[in-house]
């Protein structure tokens, strides 16, 4: 079975979303808004054609309740990643340009905190409704991804007292995210 | 643990695709679980023995270590 328009659409947000969230913080701490967005948004693209290649693969041979749980969580993800950068985009826009008190402007900073949590949330629903052998998978997967961001951020931390200087907070989250993504793809290797 | 899923789709003419629709898996699951490299819980291999009507011990098989 082949992918509707709409499932198109809906990886079409997540991908460029997804590529455009990788780089923004980028544009964040360098002030090259730029130069982030036409990274972020090429990279999209790249993600975008991959996804689209990897589930028509995936659809063709799935049954029709892994296949909705996979859509729902698509569809979920995306409203989460598209709210994510309009939110992005908005308090960005109103921290550099309209709103001057302070509190505003801590609550404003973490707005895109809010399109994020649904998007855990989405996650969550996809793992609880996986079967078996697959919250196996990701098992692995989070249990790799804790290891390793938290090696690497302990690491980074006790380099401090050497006086190196420290990256910020804001890339420990896609950090986290990139290593459950390298620990999918190392556990699914185990058993195939 | 040995089984005899492979041996026992095919009777059927199912692919993987077919047999994981069946027990409402992915067609991943039913590849690990054919290679031995998964082992099912106790409710789904029920369940492949009550799709196959089978016994569970008639399906799958121990190895030495696994007892």
């Amino acid at each position: 079975m082949n992918m509707s328009i709409s499932d198109h659409i809906n990886n079409a947000i997540v991908a460029v979303a997804f590529g455009f969230g990788i780089f923004m913080p980028v544009a964040l701490v360098t002030d090259r808004v730029t130069i982030a967005t036409i990274a972020g948004v090429a990279s999209g693209i790249l993600f975008f054609a991959f996804m689209t290649w990897s589930a028509n693969r995936r659809d063709k041979r799935e049954g029709t309740s892994v296949r909705e749980n996979a859509k729902t969580y698509m569809r979920r993800f995306a409203i989460a990643m598209g709210g994510y950068v309009v939110f992005l985009l908005a308090s960005v826009y109103l921290l550099n340009n309209l709103v001057e008190n302070q509190y505003a402007r801590m609550l404003i900073a973490v707005l895109p905190i809010l399109p994020v949590s649904y998007g855990l949330w989405a996650y969550m629903q996809w793992v609880r409704d996986l079967d078996e052998f697959q919250q196996k998978i990701q098992l692995e997967a989070i249990a790799f991804s804790l290891g390793m961001t938290g090696i690497i951020t302990f690491t980074i931390g006790f380099l401090q007292s050497a006086g190196v200087p420290q990256p910020g907070l804001i890339w420990v989250f896609p950090l986290m995210i990139m290593f459950w993504g390298v620990g999918q793809f190392i556990a699914m290797r185990r058993y195939e | 643990m040995k089984n005899r899923l492979k041996v026992l789709r095919a009777e059927r003419d199912w692919s993987q695709s077919d047999l994981a629709d069946r027990l409402d898996v992915s067609r991943q699951t039913i590849s690990a679980l054919e290679k031995g490299k998964y082992d099912p819980s106790l409710p789904l291999a029920f369940k492949i023995a009550a799709l196959f009507e089978q016994r569970i011990e008639d399906i799958f098989f121990p190895e030495e270590g696994d007892l």
